[in-house]
Parts: structure tokens; sequence; C-alpha cells
């Protein structure tokens, strides 16, 4: 059970407070809700973007991460689809200067053309790096546009294409900095080895003075269902063929989530899963089959990705896959396999609530979504998922007209 | 600016407190081959098993002890692999293995109401295990599919040519596994290998167990009280060749690898070696990061690091930078180091280092399940964890002159090692 408190700046700032007096740290987390989803369709990449220049320096301190440094601490962020969240771990005592420095990008940076142009470049060799330069990393650019149609999932949050990264301006930033970087607009939380009492007066001292600022209230347009299986075929210069397959499911959000997650544990995720078992160690089709569930604020992906053996064809392969899914939702699975995966579920979740990080990020997470106590409460939401729901769930997603399909395919070699 | 006149005046930084190591945990040995690391009230458990035999360094096989650890789970007289599995994932129990120079580690995650039922099954198949043809022949479909993904990385290419030219040929370390290597696996040979070398271990538990409980379970492992490893002297042969690089000509950027000889952690220049590391690309606020990235935006990360083996180690500057610009990052980082040798680093620089270095050891020791990880990676030189006391010591007697006649003895455009690899410059 992780304990903690709430309370709320009359900006609006919601804080979460947990302690634990075992550690000598404190890690201080902000989440934001902003993510790549908020983004212009024709302008892609800004969320992620805005995350780098987040540390070139705010109104009174010209460097983030040497300050932090300077205090014996560190600090890093990450942008998804839904949200940007930002982290600092550092010595209990010295908590004042995360706040300091927290709080002062709250009230603005030092919007420089300098700076943004450093971070464009770095932001385009990341882009690079992870999704140009290695085999299959440019999967998610071919996948999302695939399966959205209208909500602003189809691209990936490093941006559609570096052209969009590069033709950012400053006051794109400025403008982005205004409408979503404010308290009402974040979840901070607190959590190591620091009283409440303490951290009220100091959430108080260094965030009440900040204009509250509105509230994300985007609306997203609503995802069609369409009535066709969508395909693409693609080649490049990889070793393997890969075959990818995409079902839409509901958000994050929905009841439906953990039957969600049982099944796609219960399909792909271990070496003792059915796709494991069947179609690499028994037909040895694929080298590396595995599925998993995007889990996103918006609707969500249901993906089952993996990796042919030489001499397979992907038709084949798919087909194979297909049967293993139909297998399933004649409701061939029993109920050691759902205990089984249970099981695994909270062990996990057990371990993971032994990093304060962990628990302040879940809890922030939780916030978001509309219930900090989701850290609590989320284990025995799984343990409640019965066999026939997830069938039923089963039944619902893998229909032909939900079917998103990529053939990632080798060129030939010469 | 959001508009506000009565904001808070953040122009001066609040006070900061040098970070410290206030304890260190140390392993209690409750039986002979037993370290057990306690942690009241925890409700999950990890348990290290380390063979100190089956490190890479010991060359009584050369290709196939790299395979063993990775095959462990293929199958016993009694249950094939995937029952194996099953019966682990039944248990909510998941495992980890890993293989460096000096040894394998497995390490088994599991909650403490089923401890005894997990170490059943692993004590079955440690004791009992067969190396399945079948099980084999998907691995090597596995390994064999994900060498040729990274055959096509720069960064894999970059540091197999380093490799090969800083270990020697001889050396299991200059060596990267190629496809017939994985096509030629002997089960013959897997398995000798096996009974010689992987039937000595030792256990590290972390969590709250029972002490009877766990010295039950040491005992029917029949687990022996040697640590010692059986490794071959490590030795840098730093072989001067034309090959220095590997062309990718459709890479959209190149890797570039550095390295130079240092002394390894038992030495007296070692603190001194550390920050020195630590300044030059050893975290964000490094000079390496300073000037490649953030001044010149040509790379997302590039860093470095230090290598201890249990006589020597090396000093290593790697990363991933825009495709044609390999010549100016060696240039750059020569520029560095050149300078390192020359002017003493400034206060602030210094104070910010230093602090963030204790910082980190600090949290370092933060993560109750990595204790026994801190304490593997010193096994090697002998050391114990209470070493930290005495580094963070040696730490804060240091000066900035101190780093600067580190850098003149062990680091100058000569003795860096280079590699790359990408299209052709």
């Amino acid at each position: 059970m992780i304990e903690f408190s709430e309370f709320e700046l009359e900006n609006g700032l919601r804080v979460i407070h947990h302690q634990d007096i075992t550690t000598p740290l404190v890690h201080v987390n902000i989440l934001y809700n902003v993510g790549s989803r908020d983004e212009n369709p024709e302008h892609t990449g800004l969320a992620h973007l805005f995350e780098h220049l987040m540390f070139s320096g705010s109104v009174n301190i010209p460097e983030f991460d040497s300050a932090v440094q300077h205090a014996g601490g560190t600090n890093n962020a990450f942008t998804n689809t839904d949200i940007t969240n930002y982290y600092i771990t550092l010595p209990a005592q010295n908590i004042e200067t995360a706040l300091w420095l927290e709080s002062d990008r709250m009230i603005s940076l030092d919007f420089s053309e300098k700076n943004l142009t450093v971070q464009k470049g770095v932001v385009i060799e990341e882009f690079k790096q992870r999704y140009l330069n290695q085999p299959y990393g440019d999967m998610w650019l071919q996948l999302r546009p695939l399966v959205y149609e209208k909500y602003p999932y189809s691209w990936a949050t490093i941006g559609k294409e570096i052209e969009h990264v590069q033709k950012t301006e400053i006051d794109h930033i400025k403008s982005f900095f205004s409408r979503f970087y404010n308290p009402s607009n974040a979840i901070l939380c607190i959590a190591g080895n620091i009283g409440l009492d303490e951290t009220k007066n100091l959430v108080k001292k260094w965030f009440s003075d900040i204009p509250a600022g509105k509230q994300n209230i985007n609306s997203y347009a609503e995802e069609t269902n369409t009535s066709v299986e969508k395909r693409k075929t693609i080649h490049a210069d990889v070793p393997q063929d890969m075959l990818v397959m995409a079902f839409k499911v509901k958000s994050r959000k929905d009841p439906s989530y953990y039957a969600l997650d049982i099944l796609s544990d219960l399909l792909g995720k271990s070496d003792s899963s059915r796709l494991y078992d069947e179609l690499v160690r028994k037909k040895q089709l694929f080298s590396q089959l595995y599925s998993y569930v995007t889990g996103e604020l918006g609707p969500g992906m249901f993906v089952i990705e993996g990796k042919l053996s030489p001499g397979i064809k992907i038709e084949e392969a798919e087909k194979e896959v297909w049967e293993i899914l139909d297998n399933i939702k004649q409701g061939h699975c029993s109920e050691e396999e759902f205990e089984k995966i249970k099981n695994k579920t909270e062990t996990a979740h057990l371990f993971s609530l032994t990093s304060p990080l962990n628990i302040a990020m879940a809890l922030c997470m939780g916030k978001n979504m509309g219930n900090a106590n989701l850290v609590n409460e989320e284990s025995s939401l799984f343990q409640q998922v019965s066999r026939e729901t997830t069938i039923k769930l089963a039944n619902e997603i893998w229909i032909k007209n939900n079917t998103n399909v990529l053939y990632y395919l080798a060129n030939e070699r010469k | 600016m959001k508009e506000n006149n009565n904001l808070l005046d953040r122009r001066s930084a609040p006070k900061i407190h040098l970070p410290g190591l206030s304890s260190i945990p140390m392993p209690i040995e409750l039986h002979p081959g037993l370290l057990y690391f306690e942690k009241k009230g925890c409700p999950v458990f990890k348990l290290d098993i380390v063979f100190p035999h089956a490190g890479l360094g010991n060359s009584s096989l050369k290709k196939e002890n790299m395979m063993v650890a990775d095959l462990l789970l293929s199958g016993t007289s009694k249950y094939n692999a995937q029952e194996l599995n099953e019966r682990l994932d039944s248990l909510g129990s998941y495992y980890n293995i890993y293989t460096d120079y000096y040894k394998s580690t497995l390490s088994i995650y599991g909650k403490n109401d089923k401890f005894s039922e997990i170490l059943a099954l692993w004590n079955h198949i440690l004791n009992d295990i067969y190396f399945d043809p079948k099980e084999i022949e998907i691995y090597i479909n596995q390994k064999v599919n994900n060498l040729n993904i990274q055959k096509s990385k720069t960064s894999y290419q970059a540091k197999k040519c380093i490799n090969k030219a800083w270990f020697g040929s001889k050396n299991v370390l200059g060596y990267m596994l190629q496809e017939k290597d994985f096509k030629g696996l002997n089960i013959n040979t897997l398995s000798t290998f096996y009974a010689k070398n992987f039937l000595k271990y030792y256990f590290i538990l972390s969590g709250e167990i029972e002490s009877k409980k766990a010295i039950e379970w040491a005992t029917k492992f029949k687990i022996t009280g040697s640590y010692s490893f059986c490794v071959d002297k490590i030795n840098f042969e730093k072989r001067k060749t034309d090959k220095n690089s590997y062309t990718i000509e459709k890479s959209n950027q190149s890797s570039v690898i550095a390295r130079v000889e240092i002394p390894n952690r038992l030495h007296k220049d070692y603190a001194a070696l550390s920050m020195l590391n630590l300044i030059l690309g050893g975290y964000f606020g490094a000079r390496i990061m300073k000037n490649i990235r953030e001044e010149k935006g040509w790379t997302y990360g590039m860093y470095s690091v230090i290598r201890n083996f249990d006589t020597i180690a090396y000093l290593e500057i790697s990363g991933d930078v825009l495709a044609d610009k390999v010549g100016s990052v060696i240039s750059e980082i020569e520029r560095e180091v050149r300078i390192l040798c020359e002017e003493e680093v400034s206060k602030e620089e210094w104070d910010m280092a230093k602090n963030y270095y204790l910082g980190s050891l600090q949290r370092s020791f933060d993560s109750f399940f990595s204790h026994s990880d801190k304490f593997l990676s010193l096994q090697e030189t002998t050391l114990n964890l209470d070493w930290y006391y005495f580094f963070v010591e040696e730490i804060k007697k240091l000066e900035a002159a101190d780093v600067k006649k580190a850098a003149n003895t062990y680091l100058n455009k000569e003795t860096l090692f280079y590699t790359w690899s990408g299209p052709k410059q």
C-alpha cells in the first residue's frame, strides 16, 4: 500500500506527496498535460522539441542542468502522445534547488534563437539515431498513419518528418508554452525523505506566485471505426521480413484496459505465451514474436509484432497468427493460463513499487487520469479480470475490419 | 512571460548541502556461499546465482561459453523448455542472465510467498539440465537473425573494429560471434562446459527471507563458499591496424569510438581518473556533451565511461554523430583532451562536477535491488562495498590540479585509439 497525500494550490497546481524515510533522496516529478496529440498535423514534433528547450534556460536561470548537477542531482524527461513528464532526483536536503528550477521554468523560458537552433539539431540527430539509422527504426512512422484516420495519434512523438522539426520558429515555441505550461495544467509529485508539512510550505513558497493559466481542454477528433481492414507494404534494407498487426482498442482509462493487458500478456509476452510457443518454438515461423498494448489516453492499439524466420512467406505467417487469435476467441484458454498471467503481473507491480521515482511517476499518471490512488487499486483491478470478459474482448477487437497490417519486407539482396 | 508583479525573487539559487554517503549496506554471510542483503518489510526477493567459473574469460572453451548461459532454460530430463517457462510464469517469477568477462549471473525475481517453490524449480533446472536440440535450433535462428540486424548498425561495426584491435584475436573480448559460430554449436561441448563450470556457484539474496529458510535452500543447492573467478589474465594488445573503420554507405549517422588505457580502481590515481572521465564525458554536463551536442548539435549523445578489469582498465568515449562529421568530432575530442592537459578546471565547473559525482554515488545506493549488482561489480578487483567509503573520501580530497596531472600522465593525442563506422568520409 502506497500512502500519499494530495493538496492543490489556488493557482490550480495539483500536488501529491509520498514520504519514504528509508532514502536520503527526494524525487520531484512534474507532469504537464500536453503531448504530441496536441500538435498541428502540419507541424508535428513540437511537444518533444519543446521538452528539449525546457533544459535550455529559464527566466532567471541560464543553465538548468548545471544547477541540478551542482546540487548533486540528476534529471531527465520524456514526451509521449499524451503527456510530457519531467523529473529530478537529488539529496533530500537540496530539494529547494529542484523547486526553484521547476517553478522558474514554469514562469517563462529563455526563448533564444540560438537555443532553438541547437536543440533542433539535437532532435534531428535523435530522429536519425532512433528512427532512421536502425533497422526497422521507422516502424512507428509507418504504422501510426495506417491505423489512425482522425484521432491525432497518426504521427510519432518525434514528428512525422525531419522537416517539421526543422521549420519550427521561436513564435511556435512561445505560443506552445503559453498554452500548455502553467500550474493549472500540471501535476507535481514529491516523493522521498521529506515530510508533508515541509512539502506544503516549500511548494507554496515556490509555486503559489505563478499565474494559474488554463488547463488543456483540447477536444480531439473521434477516431472512426473503419469497415475494411487496412494494409501497407514497405521495402527496406533489413535482414528479415517483419509482420506488424495492430487492432484499435479503447483508452487506457476505459475499464477494459485491464483485460486487454492480460490478453496481450497471454498472447505474446513471455516464452510460455501462445504466440511464442506455437509459432517460434513449435513451427519456427518467427524468430521473435510478441504482443503488447500501447495504453494511450485516447484510442490505443493492440500490437502483434514479429520477425520472420528465413524462407517463410509473410502471408503464411499472418495466417498462422490468425489461427492462434481465433483459437483464443473460441474460448480455448484455461483458468490456469489466466492465473499465470495475473501472478506475473502482480510480481512486476510489486517490484515497480520498490522505486520511489516509479511511485512518483505512477501517482502523477494516475492523477492525470483522474485518480492518483490507481497505484494502489490497479493490482486488484487486474485480479478481478475474468476469463469470460477477456474472451469476449478478444472477439470484439480481433476482427478483420479492425485490423491494420504492415508488411515490412526485406529488399532482395544482391 | 506570465504577468504577475508579485513574483518571488528567483535570481539567487537556494543554499546547497554537499551530498555524502550515510551508510553503505553490507551483505551478511549467512552460510558459506550465501550472502544476504536484508530489507525489512519487502514483499519480493531477488536471488543472484553467481557462476564464478562461467565468465567469458574462462578460456577452457572459446565460443560455446558465450552461449551456455542463454540456454539454461532449454530443458531438463523431466520438463521441456515450454513447461519450464510455464512453471516459472505460473509462480509469477521472472529471471535474467548476464555474462561478462569474469562470471555469469542468473538473477531470479519473485514474491516471498513463492520463494521455496521458485527455488525448488531452479534447483531442479541447474542440476538436471538437458540441452534440447530443438531449443538450440530456435536459439541459433534467433541469434543469427539478431546478428544480421546488428551488422547493419554503425555502432556494432565500430565496436567490432575497436575490440578486435584492442584485445587481439586471441582474447574472447576481441571477437564478436559470427553466424558460423552459432551454426556450429555442439551439444556435447555445451554439456561438458556446463558440467565443468556451471555447477560451482554462490548466492546473493536480497529482500526479507527468514535466514533459516535461506540456509536450508543453500544447503539443498550444495553451494560452495568459493567466490574466486577462473579467468585468463586480461591484456590490451592495442594492435595498430589500417582497418580502423567500417564503411556503411547508406547510413544516416556515423559511430565514433575512442579508447585509452588507464590503471584500474586499485591504483592511487583512480579517483582523479574518475573525475577526469566525468568532466570529459561522464555526465550530461560534461565537456564533450556541451561541445558536440549542446553547442554544435552534431549528436544526440556522446559519453565516456571507465571499464575496469582485475589488473587494468580503459576509458572509452563513444557516440553516434552526424554522418560526415567523423573527422571534426575526433578533432574536438582531441581538443578537449588537450585543454584538460593544459588548463586546470575552473572552480565553478570543479564544484559542479564534484557535487554531481558525490550525488551520483549516493544515488547508486538508493535502489535496494541494485546493491548486489554493485557488490558484484567490485568482485573482479576483490574489493568490498566499504571501498566506497574510501573512494568518497578520495574524491572529496581531490583538487583540480590532480585531474590536470592525471590527464597529462594518461591522456594525449598519441595514446587515444580510434575507430568509426559510417559513410565514406
